[in-house]
């Protein structure tokens, strides 16, 4: 039975760490962007911006990736069915990518304000000097802001990651069996309660490699203070 | 020729006029003091030179070139403004170092961006030009080859030689050519990279910190990081050094290091305008001093025109207030 639930359970984990490295891999970039446009001096795209965040971050990470697997349906007349069939794949795969697109735009909206605030909060005397050693506004980004901004902003970014690892959990309202979906099934089937603490067992060990792994850049970072 | 003409200026923030017409020369080698009472505009003059803030009227121009004239509604090009803006140097009150780069680094950092940006242009242009000469050269190699074929004289075997020959000579030739292109390029690199770390490190040792070069800002105390913040302005040798009260942010005990740099830097011909409220400063290394209150020159001179026969009633209180601020200093 442990041999069996471990492998039940490691599909599950392959899952949301699948997940958890999808949407970090997409909404960093993506959350620059909106960070960006949330700064532009162009007045209507910064507040479309500011709606977009306050409507992702003001609501359930759960309702938006149920409200986006109905999109298709709903907004095209396209059945979820259809799109299976015609990549010809299943539809757990379907309802993955559902997930995936949920969070993703729902970390970039979380992460883009961890970025503006970062970039906001560069001084603007660092900009000016930039200025006056006549560096180009790009060197003056990439060379003078961007770096200082990585440093700040790994603490609220590592909370967010890590919060994220636990979210993963969220896809199974699609049916996805992420590892805790996977732990009920064999709770159900087997009737002992033992693979949830099993489940929790995972995620302690990747929260705590990222604890390790957030705790180094850190220390790496250190050598100068902002 | 004055090397600096200000004329003119006027900014305004708002409905709030804080530059109201500014007029003066400077001439090459020459100290200007800016005193006067705070929100006098001095800050807002040496920014408009920098092109950190745009003025609204007048002119500036240097060696002759006009780099403003509100005049012309000139479109801000910031490419154009970058440019302009490199004739002035800029060292802030609270010095604006990277604090992610060592000393050294925040030194040659805008000099070495400038230099491969000149080295990439000057190396596209000999590409360019050797592209041509290259061109040139292999249509007459694809003549001599040509001529040969057509020379019936020869026999088979003899001209299949000759070929040979002759290709293998175009060859070297061509691999020649390149060598010295490349060498063309080299030789540029070296010219405006070569001696950048030999130049920095002697910036450092000029404003006396030759054994911090790998220390980062926040392990040098202000008065040192104000020194690094100099040579760092220094670097791109700019027609005109500005200082905007560099030593207001320093403990007392520190100040006197950084104004012994900056006098130091008269004996070299930097051309400097110095905002300060170190009255001592002004009247010792100043060559002209310039008085300023509510956005205008209110008086204008040499040191002793302005310490010891001020003209103007406002310039008289602003000193008589200044000797009264020391004064209470000493005492406490
Ligand atoms: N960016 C700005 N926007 C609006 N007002 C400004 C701005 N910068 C300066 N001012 C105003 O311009 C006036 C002159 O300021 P400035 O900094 O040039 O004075 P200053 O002579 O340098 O004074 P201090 O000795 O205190 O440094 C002040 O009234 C200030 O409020
Ligand atoms: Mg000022």
């Amino acid at each position: 039975m442990f041999a069996t639930v471990t492998a039940d359970l490691l599909n599950g984990f392959g899952l949301t760490v699948l997940l958890f490295a999808v949407t970090l891999v997409a909404a960093i970039p993506l959350g620059l962007i909106v960070a960006f446009c949330s700064m532009t001096r162009f007045i209507p795209l910064k507040w479309l911006t500011k709606v977009f965040v306050w409507v992702i971050r003001g609501t359930p990470l759960m309702l938006q990736i149920i409200v986006i697997s109905f999109i298709p349906n709903t907004l095209f007349e396209i059945p979820n069915r259809a799109i299976a069939d015609f990549f010809g794949t299943s539809m757990a795969n379907v309802n993955f990518i559902f997930v995936c697109v949920a969070f993703i735009i729902n970390y970039a909206a979380y992460f883009s304000e961890i970025f503006r605030g970062g970039i906001e909060s560069i001084p603007k005397g660092q900009h000016e000097a930039a200025q006056v050693l006549g560096m180009t506004k790009s060197q003056t980004f990439f060379l003078v802001v961007l770096p200082q901004v990585v440093k700040r902003i790994i603490p609220p970014m590592s909370n967010e990651i890590i919060t994220l690892v636990k979210d993963t959990s969220l896809a199974r309202v699609l049916g996805v069996v992420e590892i805790i979906l996977a732990a009920n099934q064999a709770v159900n089937l087997y009737v002992v309660i033992w693979p949830l603490f099993y489940a929790g067992a995972f995620y302690l060990a990747f929260n705590g490699i990222l604890t390790l792994l957030f705790s180094f850049i850190e220390k790496k970072l250190s050598y100068y203070k902002v | 020729m004055a090397i600096l003409e200000v004329k003119g200026l006027k900014k305004s923030f708002g409905a709030n006029e804080v530059l109201k017409g500014i007029d003066f020369e400077l001439n090459r080698g020459e100290v200007l003091a800016i005193i006067g009472s705070s929100g006098s505009g001095k800050t807002t003059l040496l920014r408009c030179l920098n092109f950190l803030e745009t003025a609204d009227e007048g002119s500036i121009t240097v060696n002759g070139e006009v780099l403003f004239d509100g005049a012309q509604a000139e479109k801000k090009n910031s490419e154009d403004i970058r440019k302009k803006r490199l004739h002035f140097g800029l060292v802030f009150q609270q010095f604006n170092l990277f604090p992610h780069y060592n000393a050294i680094t925040n030194i040659k950092l805008a000099a070495e961006l400038l230099g491969k940006e000149k080295s990439r242009k000057e190396c596209a242009a000999i590409d360019a030009e050797r592209r041509c000469e290259r061109a040139t050269l292999k249509a007459t190699q694809k003549a001599e080859l040509a001529a040969l074929k057509n020379d019936d004289k020869l026999t088979k075997q003899e001209l299949n030689a000759a070929k040979k020959q002759l290709k293998a000579s175009h060859r070297a030739a061509l691999i020649e050519f390149d060598d010295v292109t490349a060498a063309k390029k080299t030789a540029v690199r070296e010219r405006l990279f070569g001696d950048i770390d030999k130049r920095a490190q002697a910036l450092l040792d000029r404003v006396g910190l030759g054994d911090r070069a790998k220390a980062y800002p926040c392990e040098l105390s202000g008065g040192q990081q104000q020194r690094i913040a100099i040579a760092r302005a220094l670097a791109l040798s700019p027609d005109i050094l500005c200082f905007d009260e560099p030593t207001s942010a320093l403990d007392p005990e520190l100040t006197g290091e950084v104004l012994k740099v900056i006098k130091g830097l008269k004996s070299g011909d930097s051309t400097m305008i110095v905002v300060t409220h170190e009255m001592d400063f002004a009247r010792n290394v100043a060559d002209k001093v310039i008085f300023m209150a509510d956005g205008v020159i209110e008086e204008m001179g040499s040191p002793y025109q302005i310490f010891e026969a001020p003209k103007s009633e406002k310039t008289k209180a602003f000193l008589q207030k200044s000797r009264e601020q020391t004064l209470g200093e000493d005492i406490a």
